[in-house]
């Protein structure tokens, strides 16, 4: 027997919520993608949830475009981020706040 | 013959443009060069559209009409189109035949200023505007012409820029002519009210409209009104009173720029106006009273100034108001083929003057005050000797032109308006007065002038000469082309298509044998006074003297009476309605603005983790409402 979709659901949602609380939390950069990529994984499995309960395979591929969008996502991240290293020897974001108004 | 009509204007224009675009890149010569090819070009065209004038049917020669505004609905079409006859036809000649020769005389002037093409492309843009004003076939294109010059006159009066005076001289010229040239407005306005029309020529123009008395309709009252304004319009380019204080302020630009717009050309246009209209001055007995009497006024105020003067542009500066309103008394007296014929004899006595200051001023290295001149006769003989000449025909010594031209105008004062005929033969004995004054004190004497420059007089060049010699034989001759008394009417009977001459006076002898004596008494008197004048008694100024000097405090008078409450409340309101009203409201404007954005800008932490988080909380936010009201776009 197969289980029910609000499993998936709740699940997503916590993923989702742990997800903000740590981008909001944390001040590592690093771990800040991590959370973003927690987050981002919690909406894949809602979108494979949805896509198997509607029997619609949109669902699936929404997800590999997500994937690979966030793996682009990454790499350019990770490059801005050595980039702003290299300049300010920090990566700090509390201390990198340059468009404070 | 229409093509010569349209070349008087354009190749001074051309001229203009080259010198004014290009001009710098080209060196003095070519710069020079091409300025004085044109007017001579517009010189040679004028030349074959007059003589044409003389031999066609109906004396005048017209221009195609090319469309220029017309206003849908009504009767008003003013093209674009020229008319010369001989009224305009010898203004015509004065100013492009003039104007060469000033071209050529300011060749050597200038050489070395910077501002050399600058100032020749001005030159070439007044002869381009002002040969529009006198061949205009319409009064809209006239009024062009009469602001075009205005604004060459503005240019070339404040040429030095880098002089404080200068460009205040400038404003000055510009500011007063307004006034004349709003009242010249109004006169048009009032004139197509009346006439429908503003064209000047032709069956339906004004001109044939004034004449044709059966079809007349305008009461006197306004064709008085009429003829005043235009007056008032011609008093203001004409420098008469109570308008005239802008042109002895105008003496700051170069002094061939005096000769050719302040004292040959510019000025007269006033004098044309009013010829022009004469049949319309004519209608009104008033109007005519007020011309003989202002420029009466003018000619003994401006006299009585010119006595006084240290300045020697400002003794001609002064004595070219004197003389512009000795032909308004013309004008006022119904004279007015002497009135045009004074036009014509001033250009060339006065240009010649004029240069021959200039040549004084450019030998003693830009001296103009005739305090630190004297004895200079033997140093500079040709420029002396054509002053000299200059001298004796603006006294009224026959038989040089001044006599001629102004003997016409004293006769015809002394048969209409006796009062203003003593104004005129008072300002005829100062004007002998003061200009030998000024020729004793420049050239005869001893020498008041400073070592240095005594010993470096610059002299002058062919191209100064030149010009000057030939406006000295014109000054000479010229009073020949109308001498009633010895049996010449070339000039009347050359205007006589359009201004029919009065009968010739039985007073003439009369007036003219006391013009004689009063010139020459005067000059005696003035040769007799000057002849050993002694430095020490130059720098004593008397009451009367001093107040004549500062030309009877007219200019103190306008600062008092119109520039003082004027400022007054320029001040006024810039401080209440500037500074605590347009600028408070402003104020409260930007200070809210202000104020919300300090509000704001605290969101703006630069913390990235307090950006997510107002995301997320907006986007909560968002969703809920959504929710809540079941609402999802589109219904």
């Amino acid at each position: 027997m197969s289980i029910p979709l609000n499993y998936y659901i709740v699940l997503s949602m916590v993923l989702f919520a742990l997800g903000i609380a740590g981008v909001t939390t944390r001040r590592n950069p690093i771990l800040i993608f991590m959370s973003i990529e927690l987050m981002l994984n919690a909406v894949n499995l809602s979108l494979i949830a949805f896509g198997r309960y509607l029997g619609d395979a949109g669902g699936q591929m929404l997800t590999i475009f997500v994937m690979a969008v966030a793996a682009a996502e990454v790499s350019v991240g990770l490059g801005i981020l050595i980039a702003i290293f290299r300049t300010k020897d920090n990566v700090d974001v509390d201390v990198l706040n340059g468009l404070k108004g | 013959m229409s093509t010569m009509l349209w070349l008087i204007p354009l190749i001074p224009l051309v001229g203009a443009i080259i010198n004014g675009t290009i001009g710098s890149k080209l060196g003095e010569r070519m710069s020079s060069g091409i300025a004085i090819l044109s007017v001579l070009g517009a010189f040679i065209a004028a030349i074959t559209v007059v003589s044409s004038v003389a031999s066609s049917a109906g004396h005048f020669v017209e221009s195609d009409a090319v469309a220029w505004m017309t206003v849908p609905g009504t009767a008003l079409s003013i093209p674009f189109s020229f008319h010369v006859d001989p009224l305009n036809g010898g203004m015509l000649f004065v100013i492009t035949g003039v104007g060469a020769l000033i071209h050529i005389y300011s060749a050597s002037y200038m050489h070395g200023d910077k501002g050399f093409s600058r100032y020749f492309a001005y030159l070439n843009l007044f002869v381009f505007f002002m040969a529009v004003l006198v061949m205009a076939g319409n009064l809209p294109l006239l009024f062009v012409g009469w602001e075009g010059v205005g604004l060459a006159s503005y240019l070339l009066i404040g040429f030095w820029q880098e002089k404080w005076s200068a460009t205040q001289a400038a404003k000055k010229a510009f500011v007063v002519n307004r006034i004349g040239d709003v009242a010249l407005l109004v006169a048009m306005f009032m004139l197509y009210r009346e006439f429908n029309t503003l064209n000047l020529y032709g069956q339906t123009g004004l001109l044939a409209q004034f004449s044709e008395s059966s079809s007349f309709h305008v009461q006197t009252g306004v064709a008085t009104t009429i003829a005043l304004l235009l007056f008032a319009g011609a008093a203001g380019k004409s420098a008469q009173l109570p308008l005239f204080v802008w042109l002895p302020d105008a003496m700051e630009g170069p002094t061939p720029v005096s000769a050719l717009i302040h004292a040959a050309t510019m000025v007269t246009a006033g004098v044309y106006l009013v010829c022009r209209f004469h049949l319309l001055f004519e209608m009104s007995p008033l109007a005519m009273q007020v011309v003989a009497w202002t420029g009466g006024l003018t000619a003994l105020v401006a006299a009585c100034t010119g006595v006084a003067q240290w300045d020697i542009k400002k003794v001609l500066a002064y004595s070219t108001v004197s003389q512009l309103g000795l032909m308004f008394v013309a004008c006022g007296c119904g004279a007015f083929t002497a009135a045009m014929f004074h036009v014509t004899t001033h250009a060339f006595f006065k240009a010649l003057l004029f240069l021959g200051a200039g040549a004084v001023i450019h030998a003693l290295h830009g001296e103009q005050d005739m305090r630190k001149m004297g004895g200079l006769a033997s140093k500079i003989k040709s420029t002396h000797l054509l002053v000299l000449v200059g001298t004796i025909a603006i006294a009224g010594i026959p038989p040089l032109a001044g006599f001629w031209s102004k003997d016409e105008i004293l006769l015809a004062a002394f048969d209409h308006n006796r009062p203003v005929y003593g104004l005129a033969a008072v300002t005829s004995a100062l004007t002998a007065f003061y200009m030998w004054r000024m020729y004793m004190l420049t050239f005869q004497g001893k020498s008041r002038v400073d070592e240095d420059t005594a010993h470096h007089l610059h002299h002058p060049d062919a191209r100064i000469v030149l010009p000057l010699g030939i406006l000295g034989a014109l000054s000479v001759i010229a009073g020949f082309l109308n001498a009633p008394a010895v049996g010449l009417h070339f000039y009347s009977e050359w205007l006589s298509p359009v201004i029919t001459s009065p009968e010739h006076s039985h007073n003439s002898g009369l007036v003219m044998g006391i013009s004689v004596v009063v010139a020459l008494v005067a000059s005696a008197l003035s040769v007799a006074k000057y002849k050993n004048v002694s430095a020490a008694s130059m720098e004593k100024q008397s009451g009367v003297f001093a107040f004549f000097a500062a030309a009877m405090r007219i200019d103190d008078l306008y600062a008092s009476v119109i520039v003082k409450p004027l400022t007054g409340i320029a001040d006024w309101s810039s401080l209440s309605v500037e500074r605590n009203g347009a600028r408070g409201l402003l104020r409260l404007g930007q200070s809210s603005v202000q104020g919300i954005g300090q509000a704001v800008r605290r969101w703006q932490s630069g913390v990235v983790g307090d950006y997510i988080l107002s995301m997320a909380l907006a986007l909560i936010v968002i969703i809920s409402v959504v929710l809540i009201t079941g609402t999802r776009g589109g219904n």
